[in-house]
């Protein structure tokens, strides 16, 4: 079944067109991938989904709502969760309630509650709590609880910001490139996870990456971008026979030849 | 006695101002140089409810928080959208403003002679319980996930916004509730003092309260206390010291900037918790020896 629905957005920063006319359509329970070379507008559609960043024109439709309008707050409460691509951790929280961020939007408690301390508070701190212990033990990361994100390896806090985003029990799940800076051990291992997560959680996600043997290995479908615009879309094995791809990767071969 | 008793009441009033200024700097990193203001307007709110219109006094503080609030929401409502720095002129701006207003409505507030004559209702044993309670307030907060949402506001908006956190609303209530504390103490501070005036509360002195919790330590509540209790309580007891008070407190400042970032007490809170983990060590040094 279809769970986003993109309508040729475009998004423009002072005359350059990051994004223009970018369709995609996403089913639940698929993984597929955005690559593309440099600056060819992959963040910048990220962001226009989780809608850290507005839509110019077009629409979005996630889960039969129209959030093309919506806060990224609102988009991340009806199901979508995301990862960045530089890093963007909360260093003054310990690694345990970084996770714990992420349930804001379930939130059942109100700001009365907090000040008088009620047992409502207390158990719903507790089932916080064992919720956040979940998803740092999924990811390998209980040992790391009490520590401070600044304090993990680098692999590792790309790990913790992967448990943040799972911590909502989201259906779509947005990686911007989750290896990059990873070694060749770190990002077969990544892999392995991506499709544990997949397995497990019944998720849908969507990867912008560089790494092509990743990008070839877990995804089902792949949507190539060049100067904001899609240039193809297919399976796996189509993208690698395309000649708008080779072409926008490895400019036109033609002139050389 | 009663010197010391005045001592504490005074210390106990300024500390509650540094907590009402802990959420809002030191857990969401936003910077109101106009924090007095709102200190001011609970304080003239209590005073002129009581001496102008005869109001008994828990209304009037009732009253002087309304009001606070209200300010509040007027200043941020607007500003909390924008850039910090942002955000800190606007304060700065409102702090003037309400100085200014208050001079100028001298027939109301008696202007810069001040407003006198305000009942003395605000004793040792309401200013204690009302910090108390302020602190339990805000060490709860801190605690749970209000906290927590602040401490992420600090560190990335943007990230927070995509983790699901409404930031602008969060703000808000930070605000609102640092307004609502400050504007409490201002009335307490109106009923202690019987005597107020416009410049009881200048940007300074909202900046002295921002400087004390940073060098108490933005993470700890605990480093926020003790370093505001410390700060008011000695010049009060050190009178002929006085002068050094503010000298004492820029070097201090300087040591923490250079040699510890995260403040004297940095993440340390003192907790039933943390007793219970002392207590413990000792204990097993015991059986070892």
């Amino acid at each position: 079944m279809e769970l986003l629905r993109i309508e040729a957005i475009s998004k423009n920063f002072g005359g350059v067109a990051a994004v223009a006319d970018f369709s995609l359509s996403q089913d639940d329970a698929e993984i597929s991938a955005i690559i593309g070379p440099n600056g060819a507008g992959k963040t910048t559609t990220f962001n226009l989904i989780s809608g850290v960043q507005e839509v110019d024109k077009g629409q979005l439709h996630f889960a039969g709502t129209n959030i093309t309008r919506f806060p990224s707050h609102k988009i991340q409460a009806l199901g979508v969760s995301r990862t960045f691509q530089n890093i963007r951790l909360f260093d003054g929280l310990s690694v345990i309630d970084n996770v714990k961020i992420a349930y804001t939007s379930q939130l059942g408690y109100r700001v009365f509650d907090e000040l008088l301390s009620t047992p409502r508070v207390r158990r719903e701190e507790k089932l916080i709590e064992e919720r956040a212990r979940e998803q740092l033990s999924f990811l390998g990361l209980e040992a790391h609880a009490e520590q401070k994100p600044k304090n993990l390896a680098y692999g590792l806090r790309r790990r913790l910001e992967l448990a943040r985003a799972l911590m909502s029990a989201p259906k779509l799940l947005l990686l911007d490139e989750p290896a990059a800076g990873l070694n060749p051990a770190e990002i077969r291992e990544l892999m392995k996870t991506i499709e544990h997560i997949h397995r497990e959680r019944k998720l849908s996600v969507i990867v912008v990456e560089h790494h092509m043997e990743l990008v070839m290995n877990i995804c089902s479908r792949i949507h190539v971008m060049d100067f904001g615009r899609k240039i193809a879309e297919g399976t796996p094995q189509e993208i690698t026979r395309n000649e708008k791809v080779l072409q926008a990767y490895l400019g036109d071969m033609g002139e050389v030849c | 006695m009663i010197f010391y008793a005045k001592v504490l009441e005074t210390t106990l009033l300024f500390t509650m101002f540094v907590l009402s200024v802990y959420m809002l700097s030191g857990l969401t990193g936003l910077f109101s140089l106009g924090h007095g203001a709102f200190i001011t307007l609970g304080a003239y709110t209590a005073g002129l409810a009581t001496t102008r219109f005869g109001l008994p006094i828990w209304l009037a503080m009732v009253l002087a928080v309304v009001v606070g609030m209200i300010g509040g929401l007027i200043i941020g409502a607007p500003t909390l959208k924008l850039r910090r720095d942002y955000f800190l002129l606007v304060t700065f701006g409102f702090g003037e403003m309400v100085r200014a207003l208050l001079l100028w409505t001298a027939q109301l507030t008696g202007g810069a002679m001040g407003l006198a004559g305000i009942p003395y209702a605000a004793e040792l044993p309401l200013i204690g319980v009302s910090t108390l309670v302020v602190v339990v307030f805000v060490a709860n907060l801190k605690k749970t996930a209000f906290g927590r949402t602040c401490i992420a506001i600090r560190d990335d908006e943007l990230a927070a916004q995509a983790m699901g956190v409404n930031v602008y609303a969060h703000k808000i209530k930070v605000f609102l509730l640092s307004a609502a504390i400050a504007s409490y103490g201002g009335a307490l501070l109106a009923f202690n003092m019987s005597f107020i005036e416009p410049n009881l509360f200048n940007w300074l002195e909202s900046a002295k309260l921002i400087v004390i919790i940073f060098v108490g330590g933005i993470n700890s509540v605990t480093g926020a206390l003790i370093t505001g209790i410390f700060y008011y309580s000695f010049g009060e007891l050190f009178r002929f010291a006085h002068v050094w008070r503010d000298v004492l407190l820029g070097v201090l400042v300087i040591l923490v900037i250079v040699f510890r970032t995260q403040g004297l007490f940095g993440n340390w809170e003192f907790s039933p918790a943390w007793i219970k983990s002392v207590l413990g060590r000792k204990r097993s040094g015991k059986q070892g020896a």
